[in-house]
């Protein structure tokens, strides 16, 4: 059984075709990513995958550790061990970082049966892993997000995805916006993440992101279909001569 | 009697004559009173809540105060009973009811003066250590009268305690440089109550408000600041939440009557009922009020189908040269927030309850910041 599964996946948003049957298979244990021209579809399956209301399956499946993904809400996805990175992470003014985390990770381990962590436990893990991003312990106790800084919200995308494990992380370009230093932080804990159990899915226009975290296949999105997939040596030549020969 | 209100001030005040208040220049207000009633301004000031049934509850409740003090046996503090007033005391009561409670908006403060059977003088000349708090603990009408000077600053913690059919006016004058940080939480009890807050600021002088409040029977609270002198700035800050079955009626009026002088307001409500809430933020900047600046912005979220929320900004402005910025919505939560907290697995019922919390805690502050929010918070769900 794969980890995840998706066939002859089609989508719209607004009534406007935007997936038009997108095949992908990612076992555990491997990293894969997904580059292609603007517009066509890297996002829309990245939110597709974890459930946003607002995109329509229009016809195909998504198996996610055997289970059918489609028939389930956002927050059992998550339960099962999906987890998106999102572009733009939203503020929540008025909810601390720190009470935002420690809700996530109760319901996470309520559902999966776990014991939940005592508040030390919890404070001395969170603290850990934000060390590790460089990320100042000031920012747990602002509101989600209130007042990053772009590479701010990054990194605290990589701190919510390090705290709850996840099977597949989804990282839709987690890379824009980053400095070369937030880069190289920021892949270092996808890094982290990487093992026979978890998987990766990144999403991302730039090679240099791969030199980082490097992929066992590069998929090419173009027009809403998967049109080429290859080792990291796509990415290269993707980098080289662009989309171009690809979609013409 | 006035035709349209059906009240008649001089049948509904005679009774009330009994008592001495040699503070009060009674047939001058009743004059005033009678008069207001027939104003648009009042009209259009309670369109929302029947103007009778508040003056039918001020009528019903005790004409004694009943609220609990602490913080008057500092240095620095004089606390005085309105009915003991002698000489320079009551010649500063009288001034400050004539200079604080001005204009013809304030009925209702009228009707409260001449039903008050007592009431208190507090003068702070020097910084106390401690808040200064007064708890409206019962039912009554309560007159305070409070000046503030020679640049001291005080925190007045006012909150009401599930008192019925209370009627409150606290008239305030912050001198000159002086700082009043003013704490109201009207949270219990769901009898009728009207409360008036009247701030006149001086030069360079400040108030602040934290507010939290909840919905009740009939609930109105009224905060007037005038900021009278150069430099003078208001900054005030409320959450509130209006229940099933629930009326909250809020009216702000800032007035910049002098230069360079600042307010800011940023109030969130939010109807988790079948009830009704009413925001009135009203600036007024007068001639003369060069470089005014003042911003206001009320957010409203109405989590419930059957949730009235009702929001009117007002801006009057009578000088060029001033900064002036309002904006008022009713919403929901947002979307895209929403599905941020289900995709790290908080179910959806947790995470617009989240969200909700976040969103009132955004303006609740100032010592009272603790039990006001849990309050709430319960009151939420």
């Amino acid at each position: 059984m794969s980890l995840l599964e998706i066939e002859a996946l089609q989508v719209d948003v607004d009534g406007k075709r935007i997936l038009h049957g997108v095949d992908l298979r990612i076992e555990a244990g491997e990293v894969h990513a997904i580059m292609g021209p603007n517009g066509s579809g890297k996002s829309t399956l990245a939110n597709v995958l974890a459930g946003h209301p607002g995109y329509q399956i229009v016809d195909g499946s998504i198996r996610f550790l055997g289970e059918d993904l489609v028939a389930l809400p956002p927050h059992e996805r998550a339960h099962l061990g999906l987890f998106l990175a999102f572009q733009y992470p939203v503020e929540i003014p008025g909810v601390s970082n720190m009470e935002f985390l420690k809700a996530a990770v109760d319901h996470q381990r309520a559902a999966r049966g776990l014991e939940q962590l005592t508040a030390v436990a919890f404070m001395k893990q969170v603290r850990s892993i934000a060390e590790t991003l460089e990320l100042n312990p000031e920012f747990l106790k602002r509101g989600v997000n209130e007042g990053f800084s772009g590479g701010e919200k990054k990194r605290n995308e990589i701190l919510q995805m390090l705290l709850l494990e996840p099977k597949l992380a989804v990282l839709d370009e987690t890379d824009s916006g980053l400095d070369i230093d937030a880069l190289q932080v920021v892949s270092e804990g996808v890094n982290r993440l990487r093992g026979p159990e978890n998987a990766v899915l990144m999403i991302t226009h730039y090679q240099r992101l791969l030199n980082h975290i490097v992929p066992d296949q590069v998929h090419v999105l173009a027009g809403g279909r998967i049109v080429k997939t290859g080792g990291k040596e796509l990415a290269e030549t993707l980098e080289a001569q662009g989309y171009g020969w690809l979609t013409s | 009697m006035s035709a349209k209100t059906g009240i008649d001030i001089q049948a509904l005040t005679a009774e009330w004559t009994g008592h001495t208040r040699p503070w009060l220049d009674e047939a001058a207000v009743r004059r005033r009173a009678t008069a207001s009633l027939v104003t648009p301004a009042t009209r259009e000031s309670w369109k929302y809540t029947p103007l009778a049934g508040m003056v039918d509850a001020l009528t019903q409740a005790p004409a004694t105060s009943q609220g609990a003090w602490s913080g008057l046996d500092q240095p620095g503090v004089r606390a005085l009973s309105l009915d003991t007033l002698q000489d320079g005391d009551l010649a500063l009561a009288q001034r400050l009811l004539a200079q604080c409670l001005d204009g013809d908006r304030h009925l209702l403060a009228d009707l409260a003066l001449l039903r008050a059977t007592g009431g208190w003088l507090v003068e702070v000349s020097e910084t106390p250590s401690r808040p200064i708090e007064l708890t409206h603990t019962a039912a009554g009408t309560t007159i305070v009268l409070l000046a503030l000077r020679n640049q001291s600053t005080v925190h007045f913690i006012e909150r009401q305690d599930a008192s019925p059919r209370s009627t409150q006016v606290v008239l305030a004058e912050v001198g000159q440089g002086s700082r009043l940080l003013h704490h109201r939480a009207a949270l219990t009890g769901d009898a009728a109550l009207w409360s008036l807050l009247q701030a006149r600021v001086l030069d360079q002088g400040e108030y602040s408000l934290d507010q939290q409040a909840q919905g009740g029977n009939r609930r109105r609270l009224e905060t007037h600041i005038t900021l009278a002198g150069r430099g003078a700035s208001a900054t005030l800050t409320g959450a509130y939440l209006v229940g099933a079955g629930q009326h909250l009626d809020q009216q702000v009026v800032i007035e910049h009557q002098a230069p360079d002088t600042t307010s800011r307001q940023k109030f969130h409500g939010i109807g988790c009922g079948k009830g009704r809430s009413i925001f009135s933020g009203r600036i007024h900047i007068h001639p003369h009020a060069s470089r005014s600046d003042a911003l206001l912005s009320n957010r409203n979220l109405a989590l419930h189908a059957d949730a009235e929320m009702n929001t009117k900004p007002e801006l009057e402005i009578y000088t060029d040269d001033v900064r002036c910025a309002h904006g008022a919505t009713v919403g929901q939560l947002s979307a895209d927030a929403l599905f941020f907290l289900t995709a790290r697995g908080l179910p959806e019922g947790a995470a617009r309850t989240l969200l909700a919390h976040g969103f009132l805690r955004e303006c609740i502050a100032g010592p009272l910041t603790d039990t006001s929010t849990a309050s709430l918070m319960a009151a939420l769900g």
